[in-house]
Parts: C-alpha cells; sequence; structure tokens
C-alpha cells in the first residue's frame, strides 16, 4: 500500500465504508460539494466532505486513511485551498492532491497532482480522479485491490 | 419529476446538520447506508439554505444543539418550522443522542434491517476525536 504509515488507525471494518479509502473533498460552496460529493459516490468512491480547510485539519488529525484529497482554493478563513495542499503534502506525501477551482494557478503541478477548473462535468471530474487513485474497486482496503491510502 | 418520483425522493432525504465534521460525517454515512439520500449541514446558515432552497423537501433535518454561524439548532428548528413546516427538525445534544437518533430513523427508513450497530457510530466518533483531540493538544 502506497504511503500508508502510522497515520491510519485500525477502522472497524464493519462501520460504514470502512472496507474504502475515501476521497477527502474540501469545498465552502454547499451545492457544489453536494453535486460533486454525490457525482464521486454515483460513480462508486467513498466520500468525506469538508465545509473547509479547518475541518479537513479536524479528519486529517483524525488519523482517517484516504485515497485523494480534492480541494477547491478560494475558501473563507486563515487557509485556503493552496495552504491546505501544502500541508498535505508536508504531512501525508504520497496523498494525491486535486484542486478544484475556477481560479486554477498558473502551475498547479507547484501545488497538486492535477487542477480542475470550474465549472466541471460528472465525467471530467470521475475521469480525472480515476486517473489520480484508479477505479473505486482499487480504493478497497485489504489484499484484493491496489489499494492506495495516505 | 413525477409527483409521486418526488415524493418518494423527499422521503429518502435526511438533512444532518452539525459543525463538528467528525461527528457529522460519520452520522451521515451510517444514515446512507440506511438507504437515505443524505444532504451534509457545516453550519446554521448551509442546513438554512438547503432546505429553504425548496430543490428538496427532506423528510428529516437532523440537527445539533449547537451549530456554528448565525444560529443554533433551536433557531434553526425555529425558523424551519415557519418557513417549512413541513420538515421536521429533530434535535441532538450529544453525539450519543445523535446516534440513537440516527438509530430511531434507521428503523424507519428505505432499508428493512440496520446496516451494522449504531453503537460502532458512536464508538467509532469517539475514537476520532480522541485522536483528533490528542494531536490538536501535541
Amino acid at each position: 500500500m502506497k504511503g500508508s504509515g502510522d497515520c491510519g488507525i485500525p477502522l472497524a471494518a464493519a462501520v460504514g465504508n470502512g472496507d474504502q479509502f475515501p476521497i477527502l473533498l474540501v469545498e465552502d460552496e454547499i451545492f457544489i460539494r453536494l453535486a460533486s460529493a454525490d457525482w464521486l459516490r454515483d460513480a462508486g468512491y467513498a466520500v468525506i466532505e469538508a465545509a473547509n480547510p479547518q475541518e479537513a485539519l479536524d479528519i486529517l488529525a483524525s488519523g482517517q486513511p484516504l485515497a485523494m484529497l480534492a480541494t477547491d482554493i478560494t475558501m473563507p478563513g486563515p487557509m485556503d485551498g493552496l495552504d491546505l495542499a501544502a500541508h498535505v503534502r508536508g504531512t501525508r506525501h504520497a496523498l494525491p492532491v486535486l484542486l478544484l477551482s475556477a481560479h486554477v494557478p498558473e502551475n498547479p503541478a507547484d501545488h497538486a497532482d492535477a487542477a480542475l477548473s470550474k465549472p466541471f462535468s460528472p465525467s471530467e471530474l470521475v475521469s480525472t480522479v480515476e486517473r489520480l487513485i484508479g477505479e473505486p474497486w482499487q480504493t478497497r482496503t485489504g489484499g484484493s485491490g491496489t489499494s492506495k491510502a495516505s | 419529476m413525477a409527483d409521486q418520483d418526488r415524493r418518494e425522493r423527499d422521503e429518502q432525504s435526511l438533512v444532518v446538520a452539525d459543525s463538528d465534521v467528525l461527528v457529522r460525517h460519520l452520522i451521515a454515512d451510517y444514515l446512507r447506508h440506511c438507504g437515505y439520500t443524505v444532504i451534509e449541514a457545516a453550519s446554521f446558515e448551509e442546513a438554512v439554505t438547503v432546505v429553504e432552497a425548496g430543490s428538496i423537501t427532506p423528510a428529516v433535518v437532523l440537527s445539533d444543539v449547537e451549530l456554528s454561524g448565525n444560529g443554533n439548532g433551536f433557531a434553526l428548528r425555529e425558523q424551519l418550522t415557519r418557513t417549512r413546516p413541513e420538515v421536521r427538525v429533530i434535535l441532538a445534544g450529544s453525539i450519543t443522542s445523535a446516534t440513537h437518533a440516527a438509530a430511531d430513523l434507521c428503523e424507519e427508513g428505505p432499508h428493512l434491517a440496520r446496516p451494522y450497530d449504531p453503537q460502532l457510530v458512536l464508538e467509532r466518533i469517539r475514537r476520532h476525536l480522541a485522536r483528533r483531540n490528542s494531536q490538536v493538544n501535541q
């Protein structure tokens, strides 16, 4: 498993999506967050929704293993999506990062593994995620998939 | 969308309003496994926005008493009672009561059986909160 360190606490396998590493989706605009999360769930991925970077930090601090981070850039508060991406790259080196923004930086590769300009379609979002972490079955915990988590 | 389809979709839709992402996510995830479509609201404003938008009429809003934003759970219930009286609002004052409320909703829900023991949800919330709090205090 790529990047799995001591950050993951064992999850009760029978609880929720305990059999799948989730995508951490960070978006402060509720309807965009809802739609994006629905598209990813419909495609078969597990998703944790965070409404701002502080909530994302709470998830990271809880030790939840993740398949990837997908974050908006411009959000209210002291930290934006680029700060969050930098934090993740410093603490969970192997976790793929996807930026979702109407204002993607000039060199997104400096900050993340990929970037999508808003507005994006369901298929654009899902295909980008698939390129970064594979198909949903590949995010499963346990032996059968080529699961990656950090 | 036909009226009956819309009614069925609404009956299977819930809003979980909680400003602690760890609690909100695990309660929402449990209810999704019970067959509901769950909308997560992280603040008073988000809960009001999604319910008052009118595109869906959720069967229930399950809200923490403490919410971030310009109102708490009581204010949310008061406002929605005025603007969307058909929406039932359940307030939970602790993670234990939120989990019990979720378990009760699961019993009423689209699926006939609980997907897993709600006690496991409670234990997992507590474990994640403890882990986060220890990280924050380091």
